[in-house]
């Protein structure tokens, strides 16, 4: 009875491993999130010196959008957090009906809608908690933080290490991205090889604090992919 | 001592519905079709495990459409979670008993 026992846990196994192979469909909200991040990256190239207020390449737009960013990057951002929430939605929905397996995503969903209700609060709050939220909003890729937050709720879901890791790979960089500037990491590293102050991409490097998290986003999101269409 | 078959439940310890309920644990709906095609079942062979383990408060079954096409979706209980926990613990019981038993077989000869 025991060798019986014995197979039957191993058949088991497989049958656990299998279904959660197939069910797990996170490749999509990375592969997403990351173009959606990547995509940002050429509004934060600053315009040509001088330049008033915002530098950023065009900086006029509606004020209750402040919690995003000025002006484009500001209506960028939410349609961007509204694009990723809805078609992340839509594909589990979709990956069910293929699969015969579904992952109910409310948490991450409730995740990013709160984000951007938060992101909205925080331009009506801002002049009167702006020492507390002028930090997080100065860099305005606050909207990171965000997306970060959505994915570690579906590393959960999904029951996976790997989505974890990469969650709070993400994670990191968005923090990094929203309270320091992180292109002057870049600027040190280009020092190492040699590059002169004169020869710095002073003007594009805002676009390193959201290219380094997309890009681990599509590397993980194409990646999983791959691990997917190897597995069938 | 207790026998490690003690802790064998009738309901869960049957190789299909063992399946049915390990495949449900993986997800939050499992469809019909994919616990018919996986575990190679008809489906009033399939139909009949579930109402045992619905019956048995294990399983809740839900009957939709998708477009016209009928669907079904199966998700496990908590009380169908800690039965598949329990069986699983009884298992390992049963092996883990069995290779000390054989070990000390093997220390004696």
């Amino acid at each position: 009875m025991s060798q019986d026992a014995q197979r039957l846990l191993a058949d088991l196994d497989g049958l656990r491993r299998s279904t959660r192979g197939r069910r797990q469909a996170y490749w999509f909200p990375l592969v997403l999130f990351g173009l959606l991040l990547c995509g940002a990256a050429p509004l934060f190239v600053r315009m040509a010196a001088p330049c008033e207020g915002s530098c950023y390449v065009a900086a006029t737009g509606p004020g209750w959008l402040r919690g995003f960013g000025d002006g484009v990057l500001g209506v960028y951002w939410l349609c961007a957090l509204l694009v990723g929430t809805v078609l992340t939605t839509l594909w589990y929905a979709w990956h069910a009906r293929d699969s015969g397996l579904r992952t109910r995503v409310r948490g991450p969903v409730l995740a990013w809608l709160l984000g951007i209700v938060v992101l909205l609060g925080a331009a009506t709050v801002a002049a009167s908690l702006s020492v507390v939220l002028w930090p997080a909003l100065v860099r305005q890729d606050a909207a990171l933080l965000v997306v970060a937050v959505g994915l570690l709720v579906l590393a959960r879901l999904e029951r996976s290490r790997y989505l974890l890791v990469v969650a709070v790979v993400v994670a990191g960089l968005a923090v990094l991205a929203t309270y320091y500037n992180p292109e002057n990491l870049l600027f040190r590293l280009l020092h190492l090889f040699g590059v002169a102050d004169a020869s710095m991409p002073f003007r594009f490097a805002g676009a390193f604090g959201v290219l380094l998290p997309g890009a681990v986003l599509l590397a993980a999101g194409v990646a999983a992919l791959a691990g997917d269409a190897r597995r069938r | 001592m207790t026998s490690p078959t003690g802790g064998l439940d009738e309901v869960v310890h049957q190789r299909h519905r063992l399946g049915i309920l390990t495949i449900a644990a993986e997800a939050d709906q499992v469809e019909f079709t994919y616990l018919r095609d996986t575990l190679g079942l008809t489906a009033g062979n399939l139909n009949r495990h579930l109402a045992v383990l619905e019956d048995a408060g294990l399983v809740t079954v839900a009957k939709g459409h998708l477009g016209r096409r009928p669907r079904t979706w199966v998700s496990i209980t908590a009380a169908g979670r800690s039965a598949l926990a329990a069986e699983m613990t009884a298992l390992r019981e049963l092996v883990r008993r069995h290779e000390r038993g054989v070990g000390e077989a093997a220390d004696g000869a």
